[in-house]
């Protein structure tokens, strides 16, 4: 039921984005602020996994359009999932964005990119140095491949510039965790908005 | 620039502050054993020493109990409990994994003796369709496949589901129908009876048969079968939450990052041996799981017939030896010296019962750092057991 739910969500968001068109010629900022808050789970869908025990998430972005259209956006975001039981994870990554408008104000974006995450342990690690049990590193770097559907609906405007509030599906694949766990798939739903200030 | 600014505070407060607790970890209760060993053992010395050079290369603790005609001798080396320096301990309880099969292919024998379970029948006569119609070419496998895993059956411990289900909810663990889950749908790996492929899904079904043919738990027909007529005391399932803290199991720890640090992974490491039953799910002194193999070997719980079945070692396409019986392991840790037994793996540990026909010599291994995830310790603990079995096997 969930994998179908996934598969037909993708199937929507990809019919927008092929037929989304460009976007509106308004006086904004090329560069745009984004802040998402929701709930991840280690998960992929049709692997017979459960998006189960959800735990919070928030990500923090920074992006800019490119060309006349700024149908393409570029740029990085910062993140934070809590994790009691698994670890936290901290990462930063850029991502590039696809995101044409439909209609007036319909948004749908497909992105993807690269980046780097301290998974630390839920517990602190101990190592073996020779002689004695000492404390070990609090976390492991490991890259880290988000893929991100969303779909946003453009338009509110507020006095310093425009909202554009959206629902999103992320996935960062996680390399190198462990041998056995890689890539290790992190899902996160979540909610957010984008918010581009009015040129001045 | 305020934006990035907040980020970077966040970073470094994270930085310090994450991971600081050990929200696994148990305390190791003070136990005292009280097994009759011999001081002047012969393999005491040499065992300690093998035992002390892993130990010496990062191996947290290891506890080897062994009886030969010489009679009983136990070496610990390493900790219970790294954190704080606690030693293994004679009296010790510790999870047995997978030697747990050894136990429920013992029951299965042991109704087949008395005409309540036909090895040559198919699953199908046994379990219930909601089970078998969700597994492939179940009217093909019979018990007999499951016992010396030629089912083709895949193993639902290793699937992804399960895997992400675990990192999920470490200590909520599924029951053995959410478990079977995992599996359905799935196609066997090969036509059954036609290979050998090690799986926990086949002995998750013997233990549900156990149960179905004879209306008893499985944890039911283990005492009244197995523990009370060998008087077997040290050995406990099901482990209720005050034994756990009071008959002094370990701690367990695992590599999580294939960096060779260990975290301890205790609470987690219980939650999922509490859930394995008749594939992995007992908790035992080692020698009580001596006493039982012995008393097995010795057709002290089955009859020869059936102990003879159960060494009818069946090999793997891509074996070069013998691989299984029924709930036994054959290995040769020395080229032309048969043994046989088991090892058992979890998270956080792993384990070994061998016996050694030639020198009526048993040994059991129990090791407190898990081999699962691949990495450093898989090799550390892999080695440590391989160098104890080559020894035991010649003991020169």
């Amino acid at each position: 039921m969930k994998d179908q739910f996934f598969r037909y969500g993708l199937l929507g968001l990809l019919l927008c984005l092929a037929f989304g068109g460009r976007a509106e010629a308004q006086n904004l900022s090329r560069t745009s602020f984004d802040l998402s808050i929701g709930l991840h789970s280690f998960f992929l869908p049709g692997i017979g996994a459960k998006f189960s025990a959800p735990k919070p998430i928030v990500m923090l972005g920074l992006y800019r359009g490119l060309g006349e259209k700024q149908t393409v956006q570029a740029g990085v975001t910062l993140g934070y999932s809590r994790n009691a039981h698994q670890g936290d994870g901290l990462f930063a990554q850029t991502q590039i964005r696809y995101e044409p408008t439909l209609g007036k104000s319909l948004q749908p974006s497909i992105g993807t990119g690269i980046g780097y995450q301290w998974a630390y342990h839920p517990s602190a690690p101990r190592e073996w140095n020779g002689e004695a049990w000492v404390h070990g590193k609090k976390f492991k770097g490991v890259l880290q491949v988000p893929l991100r559907l969303a779909l946003g609906f453009k338009g509110i405007n507020a006095g310093h510039g425009q909202f554009t509030p959206y629902l999103a599906y992320q996935t960062n694949l996680l390399l190198g965790y462990s041998p056995d766990l890689s890539p290790l798939p992190v899902t996160a739903l979540v909610g957010g908005f984008k918010f581009s200030p009015n040129l001045k | 620039m305020k934006i990035l600014s907040i980020h970077l505070f966040l970073f470094i407060l994270l930085a310090t502050w994450s991971c600081d607790k050990d929200i696994y970890s148990t305390t190791v209760a003070t136990v005292s054993g009280n097994l009759p060993t011999n001081p002047q053992h012969p393999l005491t010395d040499s065992i300690r020493a093998i035992a002390q050079r892993h130990v010496a290369r990062g191996v947290p603790g290891v506890q080897v109990m062994v009886k030969s005609p010489e009679g009983w001798t136990v070496v610990n080396a390493g900790y219970a409990k790294i954190e704080e320096n606690k030693p293994m301990q004679d009296g010790m309880v510790a999870w047995v994994y997978s030697i747990s099969k050894v136990y429920t292919a013992t029951l299965v024998m042991k109704l087949k003796e008395r005409g309540l379970i036909q090895l040559d029948s198919s699953i199908q006569q046994y379990l219930p369709p909601n089970i078998t119609k969700r597994l492939d070419q179940s009217q093909h496998i019979t018990v007999r496949m499951l016992l010396n895993h030629s089912s083709g059956l895949k193993n639902f411990t290793v699937s992804p589901g399960y895997f992400l289900a675990q990192l999920n909810q470490p200590l909520k663990q599924p029951d053995a129908l959410e478990q079977l889950e995992y599996i359905y749908g799935s196609k066997n790996i090969f036509a059954p009876g036609t290979d050998f492929f090690y799986s926990n899904t086949n002995y998750l079904l013997l233990q549900l048969i156990l149960e179905k043919v004879t209306g008893k738990t499985w944890g039911e027909l283990l005492h009244t079968e197995i523990l009370q007529p060998l008087g077997l005391k040290d050995t406990y399932y099901p482990v209720t939450e005050s034994q756990v803290q009071t008959l002094g199991f370990p701690n367990y720890y695992f590599e999580r990052f294939n960096n060779g640090e260990l975290e301890n992974c205790t609470k987690w490491h219980h939650a999922i041996a509490h859930s394995s039953v008749g594939y992995g799910g007992i908790a035992a002194n080692g020698a009580d799981v001596i006493r039982f193999m012995e008393a097995l070997m010795n057709g002290k719980i089955v009859s020869q017939g059936s102990l003879h079945e159960m060494r009818q070692w069946i090999q793997g396409k891509q074996s070069t030896e013998p691989d299984y019986g029924f709930g036994l392991e054959y290995f040769e840790y020395i080229k032309g010296i048969p043994t046989y037994g088991h090892e058992g793996d979890n998270l956080g540990g792993t384990t070994e019962v061998l016996y050694i026909p030639s020198k009526q010599t048993y040994i059991f291994i129990s090791i407190n750092a898990g081999r699962q995830l691949f990495g450093q310790y898989l090799f550390r603990t892999s080695e440590l057991k391989i160098a104890l079995c080559k020894y035991i096997s010649v003991q020169e």
